[in-house]
């Protein structure tokens, strides 16, 4: 298994990695479960928005110890979203995207009319860029054979299309939301089952999205903290062995996939932290909300030293973080941020799972 | 090397130094640091960049204490030398080693030692018992001499990776350190096999042996050698009769 690309300790690196996550597609025809997107909520592009972020990225660079890596485009289905050409053809958004080594999209595979004009904008302006493409898929379909053969046939059939000249790297997403919901919840939160069952579509683990961060306002503790102990369940009761460690990139598992690799998200001209919880929370809500002014990457900076030092400093507030030793990268994911601004002290963390992803001994029996 | 005076967190500037300079020390001012003991210490085990602690011998020794609390019983490793060498005088007082002849200018008295001890004794028994058990780990190393010796089943086993703070890796590559303790040591603690710490890669990802073999420890060499009668000692006169515990 591939480990991802920005993982990485301070004394084996020279830079920061930067990563934008970019609100730039509308439209999408699916209503995937889980699934809390404003499919309307990106306003077009600006000359405005055009020079702030050509401001930012003249900051993130060499000489500020950063290197450009992911750009993710979001939110929808990019194969399916109404105005993907129009926004990757725009000679702004090219100059803008090209700053980045890898685009990366999102996709569920299910309609896939729009591949052929796709790719022709992605050759003729993104040639030189690394692709990633995510595939959404839907955990309570994970039994039903012929969605599963859909999404086979349709994604080997987009990476003939598209005919990228590097490999094209294959993730797979699904949305957190209550499993229990399902006919099948059981089989849903055995992580064993899900991952043999969509295995084969893609390279590494299933990354789980917390696409109810997305909703207008912030999530109440009750909500939010449901959500984030489901998915630690999973792992902790799944994943608790040295032989299935290797399954885990899970966004989330080494200790150190926070450390160097920086995330934010861009939308209509604001600028948002992104926490990694299992996978990068993305979410609108004023305290994620990176206050800046001259649009550059000291005001960033500035940010991250402020909440870094907020979470150290209310971790003998939270239940179990102050003697925790995974204490250090929950902060730099900024998990004890979202925490906070969620009223929550119970750990979100499947520390069992993280204690043998990271070869740190295994907890007692009886902990989580 | 050059020193960089530094109070944590690091602003990322010094970081970002770091990232063209990896010669670069971090000197941390512990007094004036914004973290303290156990965040303190998790935030230097995850930074894991070269660094070590400054801190002025007027500093609260209750403080003091708690910091050192800290080291021992955290489970994560930090390679911070100025806490190794306190707590290395620690374990020597506490098996009753003459530190005076050995430890020059040490950061703790006598007296502040021994009252560590005094107050933390279950503590510092467990850190005591776990070194006093390395040479059942040893003779584990040599699966010959283990063949017959077995000592995973002939000895008390511990299967617990908490007993000691992890850091207690760090003793073993301290110049001189476990050499004049295992052979100036009085103590009369019962070796036991610790079961995860010498069977699994829990320091880090790593194994015991990683900590275990280095410059400053040569009794794995120094085993080998005899096993293979290149030096003149039977394992036997070194061990005697082991396996019965």
């Amino acid at each position: 298994m591939d480990n991802y690309l920005a993982s990485g300790n301070i004394k084996d690196s020279d830079h920061f990695y930067f990563n934008l996550g970019f609100e730039l597609l509308n439209g999408c025809q699916f209503n995937c479960k889980g699934c809390h997107v404003n499919k309307e909520g990106a306003e077009p592009f600006s000359d405005e928005m055009y020079e702030q972020l050509m401001s930012i990225m003249g900051s993130f660079s060499a000489k500020n110890s950063y290197k450009p890596f992911i750009a993710f485009i979001n939110p929808t289905d990019f194969l399916s979203a109404d105005n993907i050409i129009q926004v990757l053809s725009d000679p702004r958004v090219v100059k803008v995207l090209n700053h980045f080594k890898r685009l990366s999209f999102q996709t569920t595979y299910l309609n896939i009319s729009k591949a052929e004009a796709v790719g022709e904008v992605l050759r003729e302006h993104y040639s030189n860029m690394e692709l990633e493409f995510n595939i959404l898929i839907e955990p309570d379909k994970v039994d039903n054979i012929k969605y599963l053969n859909t999404l086979q046939v349709n994604q080997d059939k987009v990476h003939e299309i598209i005919n990228w000249p590097t490999k094209i790297r294959r993730f797979g997403i699904m949305n957190v939301f209550d499993y229990n919901s399902t006919k099948i919840a059981e089989l849903i939160k055995d992580y064993d089952y899900l991952h043999k069952r969509v295995q084969h579509l893609f390279e590494t683990t299933i990354d789980f999205n917390f696409s109810l961060g997305r909703k207008d306002s912030k999530l109440s503790s009750d909500e939010f903290y449901k959500a984030a102990n489901d998915i630690k369940t999973m792992f902790n009761d799944s994943i608790v062995t040295e032989e299935k460690s290797e399954y885990l990139r899970f966004s989330f598992g080494r200790l150190n996939d926070s450390l160097i690799e920086k995330q934010y998200n861009w939308k209509n001209g604001v600028f948002y932290y992104s926490p990694l919880l299992y996978e990068r929370y993305i979410s609108f809500i004023p305290d994620l909300e990176i206050p800046i002014a001259e649009y550059t990457s000291e005001e960033f900076e500035a940010f991250e030293e402020k909440i870094q030092l907020e979470q150290y400093l209310n971790a003998g507030k939270m239940d179990e973080c102050e003697q925790c030793p995974l204490l250090g990268s929950c902060v730099d994911r900024g998990i004890l941020y979202l925490m906070d601004i969620h009223d929550i002290t119970k750990c979100l963390v499947a520390k069992n799972a993280m204690h043998v992803v990271n070869g740190m001994g295994a907890l007692p029996h009886g902990s989580n | 090397m050059i020193i960089r005076e530094a109070i944590v967190p690091l602003p990322i500037d010094q970081i970002k130094e770091y990232f063209n300079d990896k010669s670069i020390t971090f000197e941390i001012d512990y007094a004036k640091s914004k973290l303290k003991d156990t965040v303190f210490l998790t935030y230097l085990s995850n930074l894991d960049v070269p660094s070590d602690i400054k801190l002025s011998k007027d500093f609260d020794i209750e403080d003091t204490y708690k910091l050192i609390d800290a080291y021992m019983n955290i489970s994560s490793i930090s390679k911070i030398p100025f806490l190794e060498m306190i707590v290395a005088h620690i374990l020597l007082r506490a098996v009753a080693v003459d530190t005076d002849e050995v430890l020059f200018n040490p950061f703790l008295t006598n007296e502040q030692v021994d009252k560590y001890i005094e107050t933390r004794q279950d503590q510092v028994a467990k850190w005591v018992h776990f070194i006093d058990s390395t040479p059942l780990y040893l003779i584990y190393m040599f699966k010959g001499l283990n063949e017959v010796l077995e000592v995973e089943n002939n000895f008390n086993v511990i299967d617990e990776a908490q007993y000691t703070g992890y850091n207690i890796v760090n003793m073993f590559n301290i110049p001189g350190f476990y050499n004049l303790y295992m052979t100036s040591c009085t103590s009369t603690t019962p070796m036991s096999f610790f079961k995860p710490q010498f069977t699994e890669y829990m320091f880090k990802g790593k194994s015991f042996f990683e900590y275990f073999n280095n410059k400053n420890n040569h009794s794995i060499s120094m085993l080998s050698l005899a096993i293979e009668d290149k030096i003149p000692v039977d394992p036997k006169e070194i061990f005697g009769d082991i396996a019965n515990g």
